[in-house]
């Protein structure tokens, strides 16, 4: 009976970080789209809005949910000003440039979140401590919001790129950026677009996360993280973050439950091997575009 | 004063990569509501003349030198590409520039987006290329030659051009799609009162629906009359329509002769 209790309880919370995983996958995405670079300063991002809510409503008595309001308005900026600031100017460089110059910014954000966070003072949202038992899983108020946020976003960006004329636009420049402009495409906004968009995915993600875990520095770690979900799902996928970060949930929670009494610590390394893996065996990932060639 | 020509090439050179000097002293000019062909074989200039009136030219670190393009009465020599599409020239480059992951449906609301067009506008598309229409959902990637042809220059449309630039349509389809294209091309220069500037190496289409045509060799025009005319030339019906007739062995000779014309 016990075995069983533990096993629900493991897949649950595999289920629940699966889809905060998806959703920071998604943020690496939507700029690799775009940009064709892993935006190295997500993670920051993700620390950063996690700090404004967590400030904000421990401080400064906010809502919660005008906080997030807020959070989410502060991702799209930072997403349109390392556009601006970093992608626009290095457009044609080397992609290798651009990474250089998001891991740079990370460095800045992490001052801006240090600031913010009056020294990354640590703490929870102190969401209410409610428990639902459902059959033999026990879940908190937190987990549903956390499913909740992170889907909701997930499916919003993959309708928006399906249905909407803007999101076909995205897909086109996506593509191919150099015909889009032949064709009267407006490649620059939609660029600019898209990146803070992926802000707006990571600060949802961040307060998927924030309300899982402790607000803390070591957030970030997550988003580093997901990065193993977005290579396994392919760079330039949107839908399959869902299957990638799935997978990473679940091999990570079932991982430590079986080897952290052979190896402790072994099971929140788990995502770096995937990558590894991913990179040696199938570096365009399970849903990567292979370009359509007729013969 | 809108003149008589929508858009006039007055001896332009065009060099590349400050040495390469590819068109030397071209004049062309493109009477509103005509279609104009230029003809010439594989590396003549024509792909870098329409780069050179529609600004591409920029992208490859090309630059016109000497002379002056004049479009719609202002001067757009060396401008940059956007803001020549903003004025009305479309160029659908040559091999089929589609979104081929994207469906035919998709490719089409994409540039409708970008020139706010309506669905409704957007069915101009259909309406000129109606096999298109049965291919709505299938992805463009999977669609034979002529029809990503078919969906290029449709797509072309969606931005309601003054003057279309079309090189090499017929590349690499089969003649009956090649006539079946033309037709279609034939049809809505007709009925939209488009301008296009028609770069083709099949002379034979071309000077069907052309009014007017040039033809390059080596960066220079050679010879330039109306189709019609042209059509007629011994030349021109010699080395590019490939009317021959019986021949001996002196009148090969003097093909090749004359072949180097100027």
């Amino acid at each position: 009976m016990d075995t069983l209790y533990l096993i629900a309880n493991t897949a649950f919370q595999a289920l629940v970080m699966g889809f905060i995983y998806a959703a920071l996958a998604l943020g690496y995405n939507i700029v690799y789209r775009v940009s064709k670079a892993v935006n190295l300063a997500e993670p920051e991002i993700v620390v950063f809005t996690a700090y404004v809510v967590f400030v904000l409503s421990a401080y400064y008595h906010v809502p919660i949910p005008a906080a997030f309001t807020l959070s989410l308005a502060l991702g799209f900026g930072v997403g349109v000003a390392l556009e601006r600031l970093l992608a626009r100017p290095l457009r044609g460089r080397p992609v290798a440039a651009l990474m250089a110059a998001t891991l740079g910014a990370y460095y800045v954000l992490r001052g801006m979140s240090m600031v913010v966070s009056r020294g990354f003072e640590m703490g929870s949202l102190g969401l209410p401590e409610t428990y639902y038992s459902i059959g033999p899983v026990r879940a908190s108020l937190s987990d549903f919001i956390a499913i909740c946020v992170s889907l909701s976003v997930i499916v919003g960006i993959v309708l928006m790129h399906r249905y909407t004329r803007l999101g076909i636009a995205m897909r086109a420049v996506s593509e191919d950026a150099f015909g889009a402009s032949a064709y009267g495409l407006p490649v620059t906004v939609l660029t600019m677009l898209s990146w803070g968009i992926a802000g707006v995915v990571s600060a949802a993600a961040a307060f998927a996360l924030a309300a899982k875990a402790q607000v803390s520095p070591m957030l970030d770690f997550y988003a580093i993280k997901a990065l193993a979900a977005s290579l396994l799902a392919g760079l330039d996928s949107i839908a399959g973050v869902v299957v990638g970060g799935l997978v990473l949930g679940f091999m990570e929670q079932f991982g430590s439950l079986a080897l952290d009494p052979i190896l402790p610590g072994l099971g929140n390394q788990l995502a770096f091997i995937v990558m590894l893996v991913v990179l040696l065996f199938k570096p365009y990932g399970l849903f990567g575009t292979e370009r359509i060639e007729r013969v | 004063m809108a003149s008589k020509h929508l858009l006039e090439v007055n001896n332009i050179e065009v060099v590349y990569h400050p040495y390469i000097l590819v068109l030397k002293g071209i004049s062309i000019s493109v009477p509103r509501n005509s279609i104009v062909a230029i003809l010439g074989p594989n590396g003549a200039g024509k792909t870098t003349l329409l780069k050179a009136i529609s600004g591409l030219i920029k992208l490859e670190r090309g630059k016109v030198t000497k002379g002056s393009i004049i479009f719609d009465g202002e001067h757009i020599e060396n401008m940059e590409p956007e803001n020549i599409s903003r004025r009305g020239i479309v160029y659908v480059v040559e091999g089929r520039r589609i979104f081929k992951e994207l469906t035919v449906e998709e490719n089409i609301e994409a540039v409708a987006f970008a020139w706010r067009r309506s669905s409704r506008d957007a069915d101009i598309v259909y309406k000129y290329f109606p096999r298109l229409k049965a291919k709505r959902k299938v992805r463009a990637g999977y669609l034979s030659g002529g029809e990503q042809q078919m969906l290029a220059i449709g797509l072309a449309l969606l931005a309601k051009p003054k003057l279309l630039l079309l090189d090499e349509p017929s590349l690499g389809l089969a003649p009956k799609i090649v006539a079946e294209l033309y037709q279609n091309i034939r049809e809505l220069y007709e009925e939209e009162k488009l301008t296009i500037l028609l770069a083709e190496q099949n002379a034979r289409k071309a000077l069907e629906i052309a009014d007017y045509g040039y033809i390059l060799e080596n960066g220079r025009i050679v010879l330039e009359g109306p189709a019609e005319k042209l059509r007629e030339d011994k030349d021109v019906r010699e080395f590019y329509l490939g009317v021959t007739g019986r021949k001996g062995y002196r009148s090969v000779k003097w093909y090749r002769r004359k072949k180097r014309w100027v």
